[in-house]
């Protein structure tokens, strides 16, 4: 995983929590004053590990932990060059969900071994839009789920999330719909 | 030349290919310009303006484009927008190709934002789709973005290298108690101001830290430290070279030549500003300090190592004059040091060659003639120096960490010639020993002694323990007093010696599971014609028997102080009156006779061993 991600959650917690409960949940994840640079590739064990001891420390299930931090890197990578690359020219939502799968894209092109996920966007007629997130790793389909939420909100929409197909119940890869309730989803 | 068709292109592809472009007739008249631009800067701005007035070529400086731009066909060009200013990422890149326009010969100025795209998608209102898809610059904002985000993190780490780079120099260079500089940096600096001249030093100890730390616990003892560096801080100022050596040692080093009188005054005052009090959870406590002062001028080779060592010898002293005064390091004393060092170094030569060995002074009944037994006296066999006596030996030996190794060499030699001597026939009663307090608060000191006694067939019964009695004194007694009762348990005896000079309570004769004390010489040689010896003689001989013990009398020299201590109630005598200390063969002869026939031998006795004995 690209420091980025592991960044997003230490600010997370700093912001919410502070610098104690920081402490503890390095401690528990085996990563004493665990520090990242961005652009770095991480062992994905660090990240599963951070994760679970943040719903060790908040009494939370991982998903719901995931679900929130996705939430949140939706206004913390505004503060990152790369991050920025997802609103850059995107007036809606769906140009938004458009620019995370390019900045991934491109991100895959220069820095492979970062090995980033991939967001298919297919719009729908009928408004119910299907999001295709393919991705090597497992176990991070809830953290879609937040960052969706997070742009719409960002956006001023309200989108009603189904996740049709899962990997974890051994579908090829996640697939989630997308019903724009509210608001102007596409410059259309 | 072409060895194509003529392209034509609609007005819509030629947008969607070059949106960034500008199209000029030949008199630089502003005809067209992409929907970018136009967004960018206006379509007043541009269209029918002379080129001139809307930008310049910054690069190459000798392009101009208002004569048609023929100069610049084939040129990479880097043009400013004169509305958007002279900013270097306001600036776009092309080239200028002629064209045809409806049959009229035009100048084409094909430009693209290149990696300038994110600040004119930032900054200047553009959108990703505003740019030509087939230019390339969109693909140049993740690029730009990554180079960003490495770079910040590049910054970030070499921030925290930086940061822990200082912390770890702080640390190795200075003590982490103190903040004072460390051995590490002192050396460093006290080889540097003795390259450039005259260097004082003055080296400073605590007196009563361990008595501190002991008392108080290691925070106090923290405490103590911390005052010790304020106060040298305080009087040396700022100017002045000061660490903590290590332990309770600080170093104060003092550049330029000072007169001896004025270094021992600011080590006065360093050591009047150390015994003041300090603060320790609520309570005031004090250490004292002692200073060893040591010079090296600029004529001197002398190493800093060196030169740190005389200020040791200087303070050692100081140490051992116990008066708070500083000492300078002299030649004599770096003499009496070299002197030591000898003497320590031929004490282990010694003791590997065996040359430690126990003479022995009988110890006899005045009453029968018996003898009780010896008393075994260390005598240091000198190849070359003949035969030493402990004056000779003992402080360098002690000061030397040596003092036990050669007790249990004189050991070892005792209880062989009282092996040798049954295996002779000759069974003397008891051979005494002296032990030290390192010796009686050594958990296996007792296993040693049965080990060394099995080893050679001798019941513990016949070893004697004498203790100085100024071992009393320490605050260990109830350690002691319990070691003492493990021993009697076991079979040893116990005698306390030199009865009367040390600090011995009356208490520890009733505590202590004694035989014997023994009276000092102080206190019966010339006690027949001393009225006040004779009082003080006869208290000690008083309380020792109330209490049933036994009692000798050392270093009576005189038939009539013989009869003077017998009349009091003392009968056992240990004296050169009865016998001097002799070798193993000499006193074994000694005593066998007068074993098998207590009345045979006078008082006369043989004399070997002062014959050669050296004393200091």
């Amino acid at each position: 995983m690209y420091g980025l991600v592991n960044n997003g959650i230490r600010t997370f917690i700093l912001d919410a929590h502070g610098e104690e409960t920081w402490a503890i949940i390095c401690e528990k994840a085996s990563l004493p004053n665990a520090e990242f640079e961005n652009m770095t590739a991480y062992d994905d064990a660090d990240t599963y590990a951070i994760v679970s001891a943040v719903s060790e420390t908040l009494d939370l299930p991982a998903d719901e932990v995931l679900r929130v931090f996705g939430h949140y890197w939706v206004g913390f990578s505004k503060s990152t060059a790369i991050g920025k690359l997802i609103d850059h020219g995107a007036e809606t939502f769906i140009d938004r969900i458009r620019g995370l799968d390019e900045m991934h894209e491109r991100v895959q092109m220069t820095m492979p071994h970062l090995d980033p996920p991939s967001f298919e966007f297919e719009e729908s007629d009928d408004g119910n839009h299907r999001l295709h997130y393919i991705s090597g790793r497992e176990g991070l389909a809830p953290m879609v789920v937040g960052l969706i939420q997070g742009m719409a909100e960002e956006c001023g929409v309200s989108v009603d999330i189904s996740h049709r197909e899962c990997r974890s119940r051994g579908a090829e890869h996640d697939i989630f719909e997308l019903r724009i309730e509210s608001g102007a989803a596409s410059a259309a | 030349m072409s060895d194509g068709p003529d392209v034509s292109i609609s007005r819509g592809n030629f947008e969607v290919l070059l949106p960034f472009h500008v199209l000029l007739d030949t008199k630089g008249v502003i005809q067209s310009a992409g929907l970018p631009l136009t967004k960018l800067l206006g379509a007043k701005t541009l269209i029918g303006r002379h080129v001139d007035s809307v930008l310049k070529v910054v690069k190459p400086r000798n392009i101009d484009l208002s004569g048609g731009a023929r100069d610049g066909f084939g040129k990479r060009l880097t043009v400013a927008f004169s509305a958007l200013g002279e900013r270097a990422d306001a600036r776009a890149f092309g080239m200028t190709i002629a064209v045809t326009v409806v049959g009229e010969p035009h100048v084409l100025l094909a430009l693209t934002p290149g990696v300038n795209a994110r600040n004119f998608i930032e900054n200047h209102g553009l959108k990703i789709s505003d740019l030509g898809p087939s230019d390339g610059s969109a693909d140049i904002l993740p690029l730009l973005a990554m180079q960003e985000e490495m770079l910040e993190d590049s910054k970030r780490k070499s921030a925290s290298l930086a940061a822990a780079r200082d912390v770890a120099e702080r640390l190795a260079n200075h003590d982490a108690l103190t903040g004072l500089p460390n051995r590490r940096a002192l050396m460093r600096e006290l080889k540097r101001a003795m390259d450039k001249g005259t260097v004082n030093v003055l080296h400073m100890d605590l007196d009563r830290f361990k008595e501190i730390n002991d008392t108080f616990g290691h925070a106090a003892g923290d405490a103590a430290l911390k005052h010790a560096a304020a106060c040298l801080r305080e009087v040396m100022g700022d100017d002045v070279l000061t660490a903590r050596l290590g332990g309770d040692e600080f170093i104060a080093a003092l550049e330029g030549t000072r007169p001896d009188a004025e270094l021992r005054a600011l080590a006065r005052r360093l050591v009047a500003t150390m015994t003041e009090t300090f603060e320790f959870g609520g309570e005031a406590l004090a250490v004292g300090a002692s200073v060893g002062i040591a010079t090296k001028t600029q004529d001197d080779v002398l190493s800093a190592e060196a030169l740190l060592h005389h200020a040791d010898l200087a303070l050692y002293k100081a140490k051992r004059l116990g008066n708070h005064e500083p000492v300078i390091c002299s030649p004599e004393l770096r003499r009496a040091q070299e002197d030591f060092q000898n003497l320590s170094a031929d004490i282990r030569r010694g003791l590997v060659e065996r040359e430690f060995q126990a003479h022995f002074q009988p110890q006899v009944d005045a009453r029968t003639g018996t003898v009780l037994g010896a008393e075994a006296l260390v005598r240091w066999n000198h190849p070359r120096r003949g035969l030493l006596a402990p004056s000779e030996f003992l402080d360098a030996a002690a000061r030397a960490g040596l003092i036990r190794q050669i007790d249990a060499s004189m050991r070892r030699s005792a209880l062989d010639a009282l092996a040798l001597g049954d295996s002779q026939g000759i069974a003397v009663p008891k051979i005494n020993l002296n032990v030290t307090i390192g010796d009686l608060t050594d958990p296996e000191f007792c296993d040693l002694l049965f080990w060394e006694l099995d080893i050679r067939g001798i019941e513990a019964s016949r070893l004697g323990l004498e203790i100085v009695e100024a071992v009393f004194f320490d605050e260990n007694s109830k350690e002691i007093e319990q070691a003492c009762n493990t021993l009697v348990s076991e079979g040893f005896t116990l005698s306390l010696d030199d009865f009367g000079t040390g600090h011995a309570s009356a208490l520890s004769l009733v505590n202590l599971p004694l035989s014997m004390v023994k009276i000092d010489r102080a206190f019966a040689a010339g006690v027949a014609n001393d009225a006040r010896r004779q009082a003080m003689a006869r208290s000690l001989v008083s309380m020792a028997t109330t209490l049933e013990l036994e009692v000798l009398a050392e270093g009576v020299d005189d038939e009539a102080d013989v009869a003077a201590l017998q009349e009091m109630g003392c009968h056992c005598f240990q004296s050169f009156h009865f016998c001097r200390p002799m070798p193993r063969e000499a006193a074994f002869k000694w005593m066998s006779a007068r074993l098998a026939d207590p009345n045979t031998l006078d008082h006369a006795t043989p004399d070997q061993e002062d014959n050669g004995l050296r004393m200091a």
